[in-house]
């Protein structure tokens, strides 16, 4: 139950995002709610759910917006992965701390999609992109990482009441 | 045995991510793939979700903008209100479809002028992240559309195709920085790679600096590399920079399709595509 709703649930969220992102922001930054919920499942889902959520919504996301095939899908894995191990090793409720982490994880998310343009592809980015693109979106990310953390725990909450019935 | 179930549960999270590395290397090592079913599904699914959505938002922003404001206004005010809102709508609607006939007057006019079988389609999405810059276009392979076809608006080159699905096709636009189109300089036949830079338009690579470009220059396609035909406008040349050393001029092109308000476009089908 849980594997078929989540390929329901990504294409919902990924619409909405991809959607929000083209009216609100007109293009210019993406309202990346799917990275604050790779995130989400690091910190609280067990690491096969989570990893499947994860790839699930990379290759959603690859598939509607990427022109390299398979760079959201690595990005997510990492940072879900990353994710993972932090929430092992410290109590990740902490507003704060979930905030400081999206901003780290769209930072890496930007650094490996240059890595891959510049080193493996050969294009050639402007590093002002980087400010001009991934600073602002690093920082309304985490700034509504919490609120989008608190609805997606209701979500969960759902979904195991859901399961165990 | 719950030691080996976590360990099982590693495993399969493992295996997920060598999967996503292994496609990532995939779609490096081979740039011109074609696009797979499930892309092909997304494509097909987003493309009508969007259309939906932005028209209905759209709607709901003019109603808002219109009505809700005046909500506390007397009630005679407000049935004048509503009314005016009404008919500034009708006088909307009615501009809007005059707009896009002049539009597409100019497209089949523009149309007539292209010795290539063409077809005409409407954008239905816009760049899905700032990174990529993308559209989606409501013609697909049922149209005769495949991958790498030049992609035309009235006043110029505006990309090509890169994945198609039935009914729906996406395009690079030139401004890409995955974007490369082999040129000219119409004036002197001075020979570049157009490349995308994004929001600052295009920059024209490798023309020596021996060679004679002007600002105001018109950029066309050589149709060396088989993807463009020959002659077509691209855009004009913004700046000319020559340092004191390098081989290569740095140039600026400012693209000829205003790449931020398409509509409509002409997807040029080549000769070979059609008789298939």
């Amino acid at each position: 139950m849980y594997f078929l709703s989540l390929w329901l649930f990504s294409f919902l969220v990924l619409i909405l995002q991809v959607t929000l992102f083209d009216l609100l922001f007109h293009g210019k930054i993406a309202l990346e709610i799917t990275m604050i919920l790779v995130i989400y499942a690091g910190f609280h889902l067990d690491i096969t759910r989570g990893s499947v959520l994860a790839f699930i919504i990379g290759l959603f996301y690859d598939s509607m917006a990427s022109m390299v095939p398979g760079i959201f899908v690595v990005v997510y894995m990492l940072i879900f992965f990353i994710a993972k191990v932090i929430a092992d090793k410290v109590r990740a409720e902490n507003a704060v701390f979930i905030m400081g982490f999206t901003f780290m994880s769209t930072f890496l998310e930007g650094i490996v999609i240059f890595f891959v343009y510049e080193v493996l592809l050969d294009i050639n980015l402007s590093y002002l992109l980087f400010l001009k693109v991934f600073f602002p979106q690093a920082l309304i990310v985490s700034v509504i990482s919490p609120v989008v953390f608190s609805l997606f725990r209701r979500v969960e909450v759902l979904v195991r009441v859901g399961e165990s019935k | 045995m719950s030691f080996s179930k976590s360990r099982r549960k590693l495993a399969v999270a493992i295996i997920l991510l060598l999967i996503a590395v292994v496609m990532l290397t995939f779609s490096i090592l081979n740039p011109s793939q074609k696009t797979g079913m499930f892309r092909k599904l997304v494509l097909e699914s987003i493309a009508p979700l969007e259309s939906v959505i932005n028209t209905t938002s759209s709607r709901i922003g003019g109603v808002w903008g219109r009505y809700i404001f005046l909500v506390n206004l007397g009630e005679a005010n407000r049935e004048l209100v509503g009314e005016n809102a009404f008919l500034s709508q009708k006088i909307n609607d009615y501009r809007e479809i005059y707009l896009e006939c002049l539009r597409l007057r100019r497209l089949v006019g523009l149309q007539g002028k292209i010795n290539y079988p063409t077809v005409a389609a409407r954008v239905v999405g816009r760049k899905q992240s700032p990174l990529f810059e993308t559209i989606l276009i409501n013609k697909g392979n049922s149209e005769g559309i495949t991958v790498d076809l030049p992609v035309q608006t009235v006043n110029g080159v505006l990309g090509r195709i890169i994945e198609v699905s039935w009914n729906v096709s996406k395009v690079l636009l030139l401004v890409d920085y995955n974007s490369n189109i082999d040129t000219l300089i119409q004036r002197s036949r001075a020979h570049g790679i157009l490349q995308g830079s994004g929001e600052k338009g295009c920059k024209l690579k490798y023309v020596r600096r021996t060679e004679d470009v002007n600002v105001g220059d018109v950029v066309v396609t050589s149709g060396l590399a088989g993807v463009f035909p020959k002659g077509l406008v691209l855009g004009t040349v913004e700046s000319v920079e020559k340092e004191e050393t390098g081989l290569f001029q740095e140039i600026r092109v400012s693209p000829a399709a205003d790449v931020t308000r398409i509509e409509e476009v002409l997807v040029i089908l080549r000769e070979e595509e059609n008789q298939e």
